[in-house]
C-alpha cells in the first residue's frame, strides 16, 4: 500500500473514478423495471393496484441509512425508473441511472449536454429526501431553480417528498414555508444572501434556512471552482462619510500613456509622473503621498480605475439608469452585484447615473464555504474531469465521466486562426452567411454584449437576420432559445448561451420531420469567436450543437490578438515576420504552433484564476472561523431576552437604572439587545475593513522572506484580540447617549441599516518570487532574456 | 516555544501532524544507521576512525546526510540529491525557455516541474550512488582505506550483483528521503526538505560536542556550552531583526468609524541573505586547494611557489589569512545576494501598480531610491554579522580543536536556527486557527 502511494506520488497520477463500476447495478435495475413493465402490459395495464404495490415499496426505502447498500440503491432505481415514467411520462436512460447510482456514492458526474442531468438530479435529490435527508439543489441562477423544481414536481409527489423553489423576489414568510420542503431548489447567491441575512437577523424567529445536510449542485464546475470565491457580501449605508472628491473631471482629461499607464494585464492603472504632476497643478498645496492626501488619492484611483478599465457593454451594462454588472463566465447579468469601495459610485458619475448610496461590509461569505458546511456534497455538470483534480484537494469530491447515451457524432473542427481581429470578424460574418445559405441554423458565441451587438450588425449588413441574446435583453432568453434551432436561425450570444441551455433543432416543439430537416441540415453550427479564458467554456459552447446524437458542428476563430485583448499573457503571439509569411490573403494564419500558443495562453489565464481564487479562499478561512465565533456569542443574545440587559447593566448599572425607569422592563430588554447585537455587527464590519487594508499590502511580508499568509492570519488574530471588550466599550458609549423619547428608546439615532450587495476583487499574490525566482531572474536579465 | 509545543500536543489535529511528523524523522534518523547490503559495518568503523573526515569534499555533503554518509548506510545519499536537483532545475529555467514557461504557468506549471525535479533526483542519486560505491571499493572514501580486495574491505564481497544491489539501494534511500521530505510538507508541520536538513545537522551536535568534552576536558566543555548558547541567542535575535518601512495603499476607498491603527509595512530583514553566502564562501575557497591539488607535480619534485603559497595559508582553517578571505568573501557575497534577490525598482513599480506607497516619498524613482538607500545601509551590520557567525568553527577550530561541524557556528547554526525558528512559527500560527475552532466546540 505504501508502495503505491510512493508510485502515485513520484508520477503525480490524477484520478477520475471509473464509473462504469455500477454499470452491473444499474442493467439490473433497469432489466428489472422492465420485465415489471412488461408485466404490466401484459396484465393488461390494471394500473391502480401495480402503483400502490410500487408505491409501497418505494416507500420502504426511506428505512436506510445514509449510506446505500447495492440492492438497496437498485431496488431505488428501479423503483425510481417506473415511477418517472409514470409521473413525467420520460423513459430515463441507463447512462442517467449510471450517473445517479454514481451519486448517490457520492461522486460528481460529467454528462453531456441534452443527456437529462436535471433528471438525474431529482432522482438523487428524491432518494436522500426519502432517507429523511434535506436537500438543497443548487443550480446557477434563479431562472433554473423555478423552473427545475416545477418540471419535477410530479415525481418528488408520486415519491411522497415535498420539493419547493426559492427564488429572488420571495419574501421572508415564503422562504421560510420553502425552506422547510424536504427538496429545494434555489440559486447559489440566493442561499448564500439568506445564510447572511439569517446571521444578521435581528429576532431569532426571523430565520429562514433548515439544517444543511445534503446539497446536490448543478453545473458544479461553475459554482464550485469558476465562482468559489466570489465573496457574498452583505452591505449597508457607511456609518461615517467617506470624503468624496469631484475628480471625475479631472480623470476625465488624462490621457493614456501620457498621464497614466495600464497594465498589460488590464487589472491595473496607475498615473504617471506626468500625471502626477498634473494632479498636484489641480490641486495645489496637497501631497497626494502623504496621509492627509490619502483619500484624495484614493478617490483619483479608484475613478482612473472605473473610467479607463471598466468597458461599457463589457464589463457592465447601463440599463434602467443603473450600472449593472456582468459576469464573464456566465455572460449573465450578476444580480444584486456591486464593485467595491467606491468603484461602483465612480462608475455611476463617469456614465452620469444617480449615485447609489456608499456601502460598508457587514458581512461576507465565500460560495465555498457555503458549500462546504453541507455535511455532503455532489454534483453534476457537463465539464467537471478537466477540474476533477481540484475539485478532489478542495473540496474531497471525486469526479467521473458517464458516456453519452448516444455517440455524440458532432463535427469540432479545427480552430481558425487570424491575424487581426478585423479579419477575424470578417471571416466570421463569411462563415455563418454562409451556413445560413444552406438554411442551417448557426450561434455565434461571443465574449461580450459589445461584441455581440457588434457581430447583430455585421449580419444585418450582409442582410442576413438574427437574434442577439446578452445580458441585456436576458428576458428574452426562453424565446431566442427556443427559436435558435429552427432552419437558417442566426443567433449571436454571449457565454449567456453557455450553460443549461438546450437548443432543439428545429425549435422548441418542432415535429419529427422538422428536427430531421434540420439534421440533415447539417444540424447546428457553433461558431465560437474567440477562446474563452478556459477550454470549459468553450467546451460548454460548443456543447450546444449535437446533444443526444444529433449532427451538428463548432468552430473556433481566434485571432492573434485574442489573449492580449482579453488580458492574458500574449508570449510569443506577436505577428512576428516567421509568422507574417505563413498568412494568407484573408489574413488566416495557416502555421500550425501557433493554435498551441494559444493554447498557452488561455492555460495561463486558467491557472491565474484558479490561484487567485485559492488565495482569496486561504486568507478567508480564519476570517470565517473568527465570525463563527462572534455569530456564536450574537446567538446566545438573540436567544436569551435577558443576556443583553445582564451585559448592559455590568457595563453602565447606573445609566441602566435610569433607562429601565423611563423604559420599562421589557422595552429596556429589547433596547439593550438591539444595541448589544448592533455593536457587534459595527465591530465585525470594522474588523472586516481593517483586514482588507492589511490584505492589500501583506504581499509586501515576502520581501522579508515571510510567507505572506501565515503573516496574515498573524495580524488577523492579533486585529481581533479584545475585540468584544471593544464591543463592551462602544455599547457603553451608545447607551449613554441613548435617547428616550415619549417612552421609547429612538434606536434610529444608533440607526440599523441593512442592504444587500456583492462584491469582488483580485490581488496578485506573492509578485516577487522566492530568493531563487529572484535570482533566476537576474540571470535571465544579465542574459539578455 | 516548550510551552507552544505543549499546546499543540494537547490539540488533536496538530499533535497528529507533530507525531506525524517526528515518525518521519525517526525514520530517517534509524536509515541512517542500516548498513546497506554487501558493506561490512565493522570495517567502515575502523576506517572511520582511522581517517580525519573533518575537511575535504565531503564535508558539506556528510552535513547534509546526518553523518550517513561515511557510514554507507542506506541513506547515505541524504537528502542532497534532492536539493542538488532543485537547484539544477531552477537554474535550467535560464537555459531551457520551456522551463522558464512553465514556471509562470503557475500551479500546474510548476507541479510539472516538480515532476521533473523527481526524476532528477533520481537520476542524480543513481549518479552519486555509483560515485560513492566507487569510491568505496577503491580505498578513497577514506584515504586508502578499506579498498576492495584487501583486507578490513569496506565491501567483502566484491560482485557485480553485489554492488547493483548496493547502487538500487542508495538510490532508492535518497527516492524514499525526498518523499519523505514532501509527505513532512504536505501532512506534517513545517518545510520537509529545511526539517530533514535541520535533522541531518543538530544530530551531529552531540557528537561534535562529546569530542569536545573528551578531548579539552569539562571546563572547556562548560565554556563552549555558555558561549554557544550566547552565539544562538545572538543568531535568534539577529534573524528576528528587521526594519519595517511603513507603506499605505490608496487604491479603495473604506469605510469604517475607527480610523488609524493599520501598520502594513515592508519588512526588511538585517540578515536578507540568509545562509546561502557562507556556502558561498566556504565552496569558493574550497576552488584553491582543488587547484593546488591538482597542480602538485605526482613525481614528489618541489611544486612552484604559488602552490606553497595557498597550501601554506589558504587550505586551513587555522590560518589568519583563511580567516580573513573567508570573512571578506563572504561579506562581499552577502552584497552581492541582496543586490539580486532584492530590487527596488521591481518594488517599487509593484506598488505603484497596486496603488501603494511610502508616506511623505513619491512613487516611482524616489521610492526606488529610499529602498534602495535602506537596503544598502542594512546590508552592512547583516553581513558583517554573516561573516562573524562564519567565522566561529574556524575561531573554536584555534581555541578547542573542534572541527569545521562545530554546532555553534557557521552554516549549522544559521539552518538549525533559521529552520527551528521557521517551524515554530508555522505550529503557533496553526495553534492560534486551531483555537477558534477549539471555542467553536
Amino acid at each position: 500500500m505504501v508502495g503505491n502511494k510512493f508510485k502515485n506520488w513520484l508520477f503525480n497520477a490524477p484520478g477520475v473514478v471509473d464509473t462504469a463500476k455500477l454499470g452491473a447495478l444499474v442493467g439490473r435495475a433497469a432489466a428489472r423495471a422492465q420485465t415489471r413493465e412488461n408485466e404490466h402490459h401484459a396484465a393488461g395495464g390494471n394500473t391502480a393496484a401495480t402503483h400502490d404495490i410500487l408505491a409501497g415499496r418505494c416507500s420502504q426505502q426511506s428505512t436506510g441509512t445514509a449510506d446505500w447498500s447495492d440492492s438497496e440503491l437498485e431496488d431505488y432505481l428501479f423503483c425510481a425508473r417506473l415511477l418517472v415514467k409514470e409521473s413525467l411520462g420520460m423513459e430515463l436512460f441507463d447512462t442517467q441511472l449510471l450517473a445517479a447510482a454514481n451519486m448517490l456514492r457520492g461522486t460528481a458526474v460529467e454528462m453531456d449536454t441534452g443527456e437529462g442531468k436535471t433528471l438525474v438530479g431529482a432522482l438523487v435529490a428524491g432518494a436522500h429526501a426519502l432517507r429523511g435527508r434535506r436537500v438543497h439543489v443548487l443550480t446557477v441562477n434563479d431562472y433554473l431553480a423555478g423552473r427545475d423544481a416545477h418540471w419535477m414536481a410530479p415525481f418528488f409527489e408520486r415519491l411522497g417528498v415535498t420539493a419547493a423553489s426559492v427564488t429572488e423576489g420571495f419574501e421572508a414568510v415564503e422562504r421560510q414555508k420553502a425552506y422547510r420542503a424536504d427538496i429545494v431548489y434555489v440559486c447559489v447567491n440566493e442561499l448564500g444572501f439568506d445564510v447572511l441575512r439569517d446571521r444578521t437577523r435581528t429576532a431569532p424567529e426571523d430565520a429562514v434556512l433548515q439544517l444543511f445536510e445534503v446539497c446536490i449542485v448543478d453545473e458544479v464546475d461553475s459554482v464550485l471552482v469558476d465562482e468559489a470565491t466570489v465573496p457574498l457580501v452583505l452591505a449597508g449605508r457607511a456609518r461615517s462619510e467617506l470624503q468624496s472628491m469631484d475628480v471625475a473631471e479631472f480623470v476625465s482629461g488624462l490621457k493614456s500613456d501620457l498621464d497614466y499607464t495600464v497594465e498589460a494585464d488590464r487589472r491595473n492603472v496607475s498615473l504617471t509622473d506626468a500625471g502626477l504632476s498634473r494632479a498636484e497643478v489641480w490641486w495645489p498645496g496637497v501631497e497626494l503621498y502623504s496621509v492627509e492626501g490619502t483619500p484624495l488619492f484614493s478617490s483619483i484611483n479608484v475613478a482612473l480605475h472605473a473610467q479607463v478599465l471598466l468597458q461599457r457593454d463589457v464589463d457592465y451594462i447601463v440599463r434602467d439608469g443603473k450600472a449593472e454588472i456582468v459576469s464573464d463566465s456566465r455572460g449573465r447579468v450578476a444580480a444584486l452585484q456591486r464593485w467595491p469601495d467606491g468603484l461602483q459610485a465612480a462608475v455611476e458619475t463617469k456614465e452620469g447615473l444617480h449615485k447609489t448610496e456608499q456601502g460598508e461590509v457587514l458581512d461576507q461569505l465565500l460560495v465555498r464555504d457555503l458549500v462546504k458546511s453541507f455535511a455532503s456534497v455532489t454534483g453534476m455538470s457537463g465539464t467537471a474531469v478537466a477540474v476533477a483534480e481540484y475539485l478532489r484537494t478542495h473540496y474531497t469530491l471525486d469526479v467521473g465521466r458517464i458516456p453519452s447515451h448516444k455517440k455524440c457524432i458532432r463535427q469540432d473542427r479545427p480552430e481558425r486562426i487570424y491575424a487581426t481581429s478585423a479579419q477575424r470578424d470578417t471571416a466570421v460574418v463569411d462563415a455563418a452567411a454562409a451556413a445560413h445559405a444552406t438554411g442551417q441554423p448557426v450561434l455565434i458565441g461571443t465574449h461580450d454584449v459589445a461584441a455581440s451587438d457588434r457581430f447583430a450588425a455585421l449580419l444585418a449588413a450582409r442582410g442576413i437576420e438574427s437574434q442577439v441574446l446578452n445580458a441585456r435583453n436576458d428576458s428574452l432568453e426562453a424565446e431566442v432559445i427556443a427559436q435558435a434551432g429552427r432552419r437558417a436561425a442566426v443567433t449571436v450570444s454571449t457565454q449567456m448561451a453557455g450553460r443549461g441551455t438546450d437548443i432543439l433543432l428545429g425549435g422548441t416543439g418542432a415535429t419529427q420531420a422538422g428536427h430531421g430537416a434540420v439534421s440533415a441540415l447539417g444540424g447546428l453550427l457553433v461558431i465560437i469567436v474567440g477562446r474563452f479564458y478556459s477550454p470549459r467554456l468553450d467546451a460548454q459552447l460548443r456543447g450546444r450543437a449535437g446533444r443526444q446524437g444529433d449532427p451538428g458542428a463548432s468552430v473556433i476563430f481566434s485571432s492573434m490578438e485574442d489573449p492580449a485583448a482579453n488580458g492574458q499573457e500574449a508570449h510569443g503571439l506577436e505577428l512576428t515576420e516567421s509568422v507574417a509569411r505563413d498568412i494568407d490573403d484573408a489574413g488566416r494564419v495557416t502555421r500550425a504552433d501557433v493554435s498551441k500558443l494559444l493554447d498557452r495562453a488561455q492555460r495561463l489565464a486558467e491557472q491565474e484564476r484558479q490561484e487567485t481564487a485559492q488565495n482569496s479562499w486561504k486568507y478567508n478561512e480564519l476570517i470565517a472561523y473568527q465570525r463563527q465565533v462572534v455569530l456564536a456569542e450574537r446567538d446566545a443574545i438573540l436567544r436569551d431576552d435577558g443576556a443583553a440587559l445582564k451585559v448592559c447593566e455590568g457595563l453602565a448599572p447606573a445609566r441602566i437604572q435610569t433607562l429601565g425607569r423611563m423604559l420599562g422592563a421589557e422595552k429596556l430588554a429589547a433596547a439593550c439587545k438591539a444595541v448589544m447585537l448592533f455593536e457587534l455587527d459595527g465591530q465585525w464590519s470594522d474588523h472586516l475593513a481593517l483586514l482588507s487594508e492589511q490584505r492589500a499590502a501583506i504581499h509586501l511580508r515576502s520581501l522579508g522572506r515571510q510567507n505572506p499568509l501565515d503573516e496574515f492570519r498573524k495580524e488577523t488574530i492579533s486585529l481581533f484580540e479584545g475585540f468584544f471588550d471593544r464591543v463592551n466599550e462602544s455599547a457603553a458609549e451608545t447607551l449613554a447617549v441613548l435617547d428616550v423619547v415619549d417612552g421609547e428608546v429612538d434606536l434610529e439615532a444608533a440607526g440599523i441599516r441593512r442592504g444587500t450587495t456583492t462584491w469582488t476583487y483580485v490581488v496578485n499574490e506573492d509578485p516577487f518570487g522566492s530568493p531563487s525566482d529572484q535570482a533566476v531572474k537576474w540571470l535571465l536579465k544579465k542574459m539578455g532574456r | 516555544m516548550l510551552t507552544a509545543f505543549g499546546r499543540a500536543f494537547r490539540t488533536p489535529d496538530l499533535r497528529r501532524k507533530l507525531l506525524f511528523t517526528l515518525g518521519i524523522i525517526a525514520i530517517f534518523r534509524m536509515g541512517a544507521f542500516i548498513p546497506s547490503p554487501g558493506i561490512d559495518y565493522r570495517n567502515v568503523q575502523q576506517c572511520v576512525n582511522a581517517a580525519d573526515t573533518s575537511q575535504g569534499i565531503y564535508q558539506l555533503v556528510n552535513l547534509f546526510s546526518g553523518g550517513a554518509l561515511l557510514q554507507v548506510s542506506i541513506f547515505a545519499l541524504g537528502i542532497m540529491p534532492y536539493i542538488t536537483a532543485s537547484i539544477i532545475v531552477q537554474l535550467l529555467r535560464v537555459v531551457i525557455p520551456r522551463f522558464q514557461e512553465l514556471h509562470l504557468e503557475g500551479a500546474q506549471g510548476q507541479s510539472q516541474l516538480t515532476q521533473y525535479t523527481r526524476y532528477l533526483t533520481i537520476a542524480l542519486g543513481l549518479l552519486n550512488a555509483t560515485t560513492l560505491v566507487t569510491l568505496a571499493r577503491s580505498g578513497q572514501l577514506f584515504a586508502g582505506c578499506g579498498a576492495a580486495g584487501k583486507p578490513g574491505a569496506l565491501i567483502p564481497n566484491d560482485n557485480l550483483v553485489t554492488i547493483l544491489l548496493l547502487i538500487i539501494t542508495l538510490t532508492a534511500g535518497s527516492g524514499l528521503i525526498m518523499w519523505m521530505g514532501e509527505l513532512v510538507t504536505e501532512k506534517g508541520v513545517g518545510n520537509g526538505m529545511s526539517l530533514l536538513i535541520f535533522v541531518a545537522i543538530a544530530a551531529q551536535f552531540p557528537t561534535a560536542l562529546g569530542a569536545i568534552l573528551k578531548t579539552q576536558g569539562w571546563g572547556t566543555f562548560l565554556i563552549v556550552m555558555v558561549v554557544g548558547l550566547l552565539v544562538v541567542a545572538l543568531v535568534v535575535f539577529v534573524e528576528q531583526s528587521q526594519r519595517r518601512v511603513p507603506v499605505q495603499y490608496a487604491k479603495r476607498m473604506i469605510g469604517r468609524r475607527t480610523m488609524g491603527g493599520t501598520s502594513t509595512y515592508i519588512p526588511i530583514k538585517v540578515n536578507m541573505a540568509g545562509v546561502i553566502p557562507v556556502i558561498f564562501a566556504s565552496s569558493m575557497l574550497y576552488l584553491p586547494a582543488l587547484i593546488s591539488q591538482f597542480a602538485t607535480p605526482a613525481d614528489g619534485s618541489n611544486p612552484p611557489w604559488w602552490i606553497e603559497w595557498i597550501n601554506n595559508y589558504l587550505t586551513r582553517g587555522d590560518h589568519p589569512i583563511y580567516m580573513l578571505m573567508y570573512f571578506l568573501l563572504t561579506v562581499g557575497f552577502t552584497y552581492f545576494y541582496v543586490a539580486i534577490t532584492f530590487n527596488p525598482e521591481e518594488v517599487s513599480d509593484n506598488m505603484k501598480k497596486y496603488g501603494g506607497f511610502i508616506p511623505g516619498i513619491r512613487a516611482g524613482r524616489p521610492t526606488q531610491d529610499y529602498l534602495q538607500y535602506v537596503i544598502s545601509r542594512i546590508t552592512l551590520p547583516g553581513a558583517l554579522y554573516l561573516g562573524i557567525v562564519a567565522l566561529i568553527p574556524l575561531i573554536a577550530l584555534v581555541l578547542v580543536g573542534a572541527n569545521q561541524n562545530f554546532p555553534f557556528g557557521g552554516t549549522s547554526i544559521l539552518i538549525v536556527v533559521g529552520v527551528g525558528l521557521e517551524t515554530v512559527k508555522q505550529i503557533d500560527a496553526q495553534l492560534q486557527q486551531r483555537h477558534y475552532e477549539g471555542l467553536l466546540r
